[in-house]
């Protein structure tokens, strides 16, 4: 036992802890909102518009660009932490911090108190996990490969990324799928944590 | 978890008494975690039977104990404790 030890960790409530239903809809939301914008940015782009529908949809483009945006900010920290790195974090109970720093320890120590190697349970999922996403992105880059390269071939009118913020749009679909797939299948598959105590 | 006869079988396969185990030391599920150098929702994945531990982790958790592997985790449903310490069945503990 080290002189620094963590206080004990105070035992988690229901709102602390993300349940599975609140992370399932930061999920959906954060997806939907990348498929709205990228569908709107393409209606904004082809579409001839009279005035009265081009506020609204102004709007709309807006408020789901902005929707992606913060939603993408809050999936960011925990698919580095939960799909990506290969140890556990514990969340610090509010006003865990500042008793640690009351006693002396300083940021970096108190950061690596809640950081430890993932346990075997935790390896496994996220390997599971990775694995699950693997079989996602593989079909997903093919289906959309051979889209844009056929489509045009066999069909007359086909939607294609013509426009920079069009292209942009589908690589910033990959950039999300790639980045955030596998702690999304872990904060979609994993129940509700258990109480501490 | 002691799982009486007759109870369903835990996802993971594998029958364990973690939790009264963990309930005779007075151990929260953090104190374990940490005595075990695992996170303490493994802990619990292991008492609720959703996760079965590797054997490297289970032969850890029976030292902690000091008990045998076999008393700790089984493929069978364990007997319940007065039945296997007093050779009597719950029902029968409770009519005396």
């Amino acid at each position: 036992m080290s002189a620094i030890e963590p206080t004990r960790p105070t035992p988690l409530s229901p709102k602390a802890s993300k349940t599975r239903q609140w992370r399932r809809r930061q999920i959906i939301t954060t997806y939907a909102a990348y498929a709205t914008t990228v569908v709107l940015t393409s209606v904004r782009a082809h579409a001839t518009l009279g005035s009265g529908v081009r506020g609204p949809l102004g709007i709309a483009f807006g408020l789901a660009g902005i929707t992606f945006i913060v939603s993408l900010v809050w999936l960011i920290g925990p698919s580095v932490r939960y799909g990506l790195s290969s140890r556990s974090y514990r969340q610090p109970a509010p006003g865990e911090f500042k008793q640690l720093k009351d006693q002396g320890v300083s940021a970096s120590q108190a950061q690596a108190m809640f950081s430890r190697p993932a346990d075997e349970r935790q390896r496994a999922i996220r390997q599971r996990a990775q694995a699950v996403s693997y079989r996602i992105v593989g079909p997903v880059i093919v289906v959309v490969a051979l889209y844009l390269i056929f489509a045009p071939t066999f069909f007359e009118r086909v939607w294609l990324p013509s426009t920079q913020g069009e292209q942009v749009g589908l690589f910033a679909g990959f950039a999300l799928l790639f980045s955030t797939l596998p702690a999304a299948v872990i904060a979609w598959s994993e129940p509700d944590p258990v109480p501490e105590t | 978890m002691a799982s009486p006869r007759g109870a369903p079988k835990p996802a993971a396969g594998v029958y364990n008494r973690l939790a009264v185990l963990r309930a005779d030391r007075g151990d929260s599920r953090q104190q374990l975690a940490d005595a075990l150098g695992i996170n303490y929702q493994t802990v619990g994945f292991l008492e609720r039977g959703d996760y079965a531990p590797s054997l490297e982790l289970a032969i850890r958790i029976s030292e902690l104990f000091h008990l045998p592997v076999e008393a700790v985790f089984s493929l069978r449903p364990f007997r319940p404790l007065s039945e296997e310490l007093y050779g009597q069945s719950p029902q029968e503990a409770t009519r005396r």
